[in-house]
């Protein structure tokens, strides 16, 4: 064990410990918990022939704030005559600082938490409490446009790292004074902040309640990002379906707390989660509903389209050349299997191939730089799919197939429905190879089974499908005129459902 | 036994998979053989007498409250007689089950996989029945609610692309044979699936509304019988009664004359489709309520870990039960009938003799 | 020869999947039922791998519904 950790052990075991009454002492003890981190910085000063010390983390505080107020107002303002240490103390509180936030510290549990989240720390000798002024302010990215969820119409914005900000951003858009926000912080280590926001009266208790038992069951060193906590709180933990719906768009979010959602927002993260999450909300997209209500209509039906060609297109392509080839319309037969004649490979291991070949592009599409990006699409599409069926290792259909596939799972507005569509493509492919047509509906008999069988925070994954409410499936494949929205989905806002004023009768039940 | 209790709509959506399941195989064949060109009516005539014998099981159903029928039975009947008769019970529901498996792989390794041992398309249906099952009703349930659109919409498609080569001659004469044909080939009918209904008494206890059940299993079979009575209908029409009944697969042999315009061919497979999804659900109630059953009778907390033992048994019965087509047809037409008489109408009625009596005599004392 | 390894692989996953868990839930009873059943599922599909004439139940229901059918005939 090094010193450091023992220090550190030593500092959660005396934990609740109170300020000693030197500042003197004090100081050491912060010196020495925090190891003489060179971002500490200590201002000794005499106020009123009293010693004083103000202590900030540099880079944490807004240096402007706490030069202009905090400093000039301790050496410039104080009293003249010799006052009690109490006085001054009570003075400076109460009168002679002209910061916003602050707040008083006795302990030095909570004098870290507060001075390693940026706040500055006057301490009094002779005192047992200090002061602590709320200075916040370090460099974050501001707010910037979105670059994971664009959209043509609707709010470019999108959250940012900082927790704050991301309220901010969320309060903006609803200015009710129901709007709960409840402070967490979670991560032994990190000691990273959480925000659980919902609408009071519109999201359901039970549901709310529920996020509140999960996340603080959560016990863990680190938070680093949001998907740290959705794993802990996610429902299905064996299920490649997401079951915890997260977004960077603030509208996406507040349409969902104003559907009787609940948003977790994590610090350091621009991805807001957001419970329950059914499978539907994964195929919706916020800009459905700024465009109008046909061609938002249209778009979903596309995506559940895409949803079956990037799941089953490969699969069923092996099916069709292997196993069912009665089944193919006989000129089609004819020119697939010209093209394939010469493709030493199964149509399985044909498929296999070019698949992988995809994702490894994807993949390194990704990760790379965007100026060598160009680069491995170039690689991808000229050299892997035209050279490859010139060499005659593939068949242009498989080709097509794939491209087709591929373009199809980009289609879906949250980036982690793709996932189990991915993952499952394979598992398809592998039944289709060795059962047809017959391996491919058991598939996905066995697929619909597993995804009713699925629960987000008590809300059944498949509804409205399944269980069936009628009243709710005005947005879901379809989508209704805004004035036809009038009511919430009826398995999240419980207490509330009427959205507009004549319609609040399928209330309060 | 957990919380899986189902809403009478899904009750209903049940009901309607396990009329139409492998009976969608089975019924046009015999029934054209027998009754010829009104084979159709030899469907729908039982419909309505079906509705009799449903009633009478819903009432049952509502009258045994919470229990399952393997729970009256021994209720009613005590330790051993009662277990007696229900051995019999899950007996035949273990059979039929076999039946219904064995149905579906001799469809799909004549028509559709040649190349396929048996065995294995056998065992990896079973394997997602069995998946299904383990999730409980309330799964099954809903997603029921999930495959109900999609069938109908095959079937719709089916009727409508097949109508074309309609040839209303097929139908003429009608009633040409006289009433009795028709009346000995609806037996076929009542056999499979009306009398299997008994099955779903194993269910019943799961329902919620008990008395909007009762009207939804009625309706259900309703609902399923004329599916069953176009179906065979559309096959007189189309094909005419002697090739119906030369036909193995009429319905597949049907949907493989769609010519739509030209480039509409080849899509007998969303028949196969239908057949697989409804079948996949009648094989799952049977399975559900023969390991429940089971675990009732042996007094059992779950049923769930006696899914697979039960699966294991279920595929080699499936295997041995007949070694070809003719002996299952001839089983069908000659026995099964009596067998699901005995079983679907005459134990149910012991029971419910019995348990009226044991009831009222724990009540008056 | 693989048949019987086959069966004997899967009756052997089968007992791994259910029979702990059982036992940790402490439902002796029920253990012992699962255990019994699976070893006489594994039997007969034993037997019915080795190929030899396997005793099928729809042949003595039909044996024994056979005068009930002759009487119903007439």
């Amino acid at each position: 064990m090094t010193d450091k950790d023992k220090q550190t052990n030593e500092l959660d075991d005396s934990a609740p410990h109170a300020l000693f009454s030197r500042v003197e002492k004090n100081i050491a003890y912060i010196e020495t918990a925090l190891g003489n981190s060179t971002d500490l910085v200590i201002r000794h000063i005499q106020l009123n022939k009293t010693k004083c010390a103000v202590l900030f983390i540099d880079g944490l505080v807004d240096k402007h704030t706490v030069q202009n107020f905090l400093m000039e107002a301790l050496m410039l303002e104080m009293p003249k005559r010799r006052v009690s240490v109490t006085t001054l103390y009570n003075t400076i509180k109460d009168a002679s600082l002209p910061i916003g936030e602050l707040e008083e510290v006795k302990q030095f549990k909570d004098l870290f938490s507060r001075l390693l989240s940026g706040e500055t720390l006057l301490l009094l000798d002779e005192e047992t409490s200090a002061l602590a002024a709320s200075t916040k302010g370090w460099r974050d990215r501001g707010v910037q446009e979105t670059n994971s969820e664009s959209v043509i119409r609707g709010p470019k914005e999108a959250f940012t790292e900082t927790l704050r900000t991301n309220t901010a951003l969320v309060r903006r858009k609803i200015k009710d004074p129901k709007l709960r926000i409840d402070g967490k912080v979670i991560g032994r280590v990190t000691q990273t902040e959480i925000a659980v926001i919902y609408v009071d009266g519109l999201a359901d208790e039970s549901v709310v309640e529920e996020v509140h038992s999960r996340l603080d069951a959560i016990d863990i060193d680190g938070v680093l990002e949001s998907g740290y906590l959705e794993e802990y709180i996610e429902d299905a933990h064996f299920s490649p379906f997401p079951t915890v719906y997260y977004s960077e768009r603030p509208d996406a979010i507040a349409g969902g707390l104003l559907e009787g959602k609940v948003a977790i927002i994590t610090d350091g993260t621009p991805n807001v989660l957001l419970v329950p999450a059914l499978f539907v909300n994964f195929l919706q997209s916020s800009e459905d509903y700024y465009q109008r209500y046909d061609i938002g209509t249209f778009i979903r039906l596309l995506r559940l389209l895409s949803f079956c060609v990037a799941l089953f297109m490969p699969s069923l392509y092996i099916a069709f050349t292997t196993f069912h080839q009665e089944m193919i319309p006989p000129s089609l037969l004819i020119s697939l299997a010209a093209q394939r004649e010469g493709v030493p490979f199964p149509a399985f291991v044909e498929a296999l191939l070019m698949e992988f070949t995809f994702e490894i592009l994807r993949e390194a599409g990704v990760r790379l730089p965007k100026a060598v990006g160009s680069a491995v699409s170039i690689v991808g599409a000229l050299v892997l799919g035209e050279s490859a069926v010139q060499a005659g290792l593939v068949s242009p259909a498989m080709v097509i197939v794939v491209a087709l596939t591929a373009i199809s799972s980009f289609v879906f507005p949250s980036y982690n429905m793709a996932i189990p569509i991915r993952m499952l493509r394979f598992l398809f492919m592998i039944l289709a190879a060795t059962f047809g047509l017959y391996g491919i509906i058991l598939g996905l008999i066995a697929l619909i089974i597993h995804m009713c069988s699925l629960k987000s925070f008590g809300s059944p994954y498949m509804s409205p499908f399944a269980p069936l409410t009628t009243k709710d499936q005005k947005d879901v494949l379809v989508r209704f005129p805004h004035w036809g929205l009038f009511s919430r989905p009826s398995t999240q806002a419980k207490n509330n459902q009427g959205r507009t004023s004549h319609s609040s009768r399928g209330g309060q039940s | 036994m957990g919380n899986h209790t189902i809403s009478p709509r899904q009750f209903m959506y049940l009901v309607i998979l396990f009329t139409v399941g492998s009976s969608i195989l089975i019924i046009p064949t015999p029934t054209a053989a027998m009754a010829k060109q009104d084979a159709w009516l030899s469907v729908l005539l039982p419909v309505s007498a079906g509705t009799l014998i449903i009633w009478f099981l819903s009432t049952f159903g509502r009258q045994l409250e919470n229990k399952t029928f393997v729970e009256a039975a021994i209720f009613a009947f005590g330790n051993w007689f009662g277990r007696l008769l229900s051995f019999f019970y899950l007996s035949f529901i273990f059979i039929l089950g076999a039946l219904v498996l064995r149905n579906i792989g001799d469809f799909m390794t004549t028509q559709i996989m040649p190349d396929t041992p048996l065995q294995f398309t056998h065992i990896l249906f079973l394997l997602v029945v069995i998946f299904g099952a383990r999730q409980g009703l309330e799964v099954i349930g809903r997603s029921s609610e999930i495959f109900i659109p999609w069938i109908f919409l095959l079937l719709f498609f089916l009727f409508f692309s097949i109508s074309p080569q309609i040839n209303l001659d097929n139908l003429q004469p009608i009633l040409g044979g006289g009433i009795k044909p028709i009346l000995s080939s609806s037996l076929t009918y009542l056999g499979t699936p009306l009398l299997e209904m008994v099955i779903f008494l194993m269910v019943f206890p799961y329902v919620k509304e008990k008395k909007k059940a009762g009207r939804a299993w009625i309706l259900g079979a309703l609902i399923g019988g004329l599916i069953l009575t176009l179906v065979t209908l559309f096959s007189v029409l189309v094909m005419g009664s002697d090739l119906t009944a030369l036909n193995a697969y009429p319905s597949y042999e049907l949907a493989k004359k769609i010519n739509l315009a030209g480039f509409l061919e080849g899509v007998e497979i969303i028949v196969a489709i239908i057949w697989m999804l409804t079948i996949f659900f009648k094989l799952v109630i049977i399975y559900f309520a023969c390991s429940l059953g089971t675990a009732n009778f042996l007094n059992m907390e779950d049923y769930r870990p006696l899914l697979l033992p039960t699966g294991m048994g279920m595929v080699v019965l499936s295997i041995v039960a007949y070694p070809d087509v003719a002996y299952f047809e001839a089983f069908l037409g000659e026995t099964w009938f009596l067998y699901a008489l005995t079983h679907g109408m005459l134990l149910p009625l012991i029971i419910w003799a019995g348990f009226m009596i044991k009831r009222a005599h724990t009540e008056s004392s | 020869m693989w048949a019987i390894i086959a069966i004997l692989i899967v009756a052997g996953a089968i007992f791994f999947m259910e029979v702990p868990k059982l036992k940790k839930k402490k439902q002796i009873k029920d253990m012992w039922y699962v255990i019994i059943l699976l070893a006489l599922a594994t039997a007969a599909t034993l037997y019915e791998s080795t190929g030899m004439e396997t005793p099928n139940p729809l042949d003595f229901i039909q044996s024994v519904y056979a005068p009930i059918r002759s009487w119903f005939q007439n």
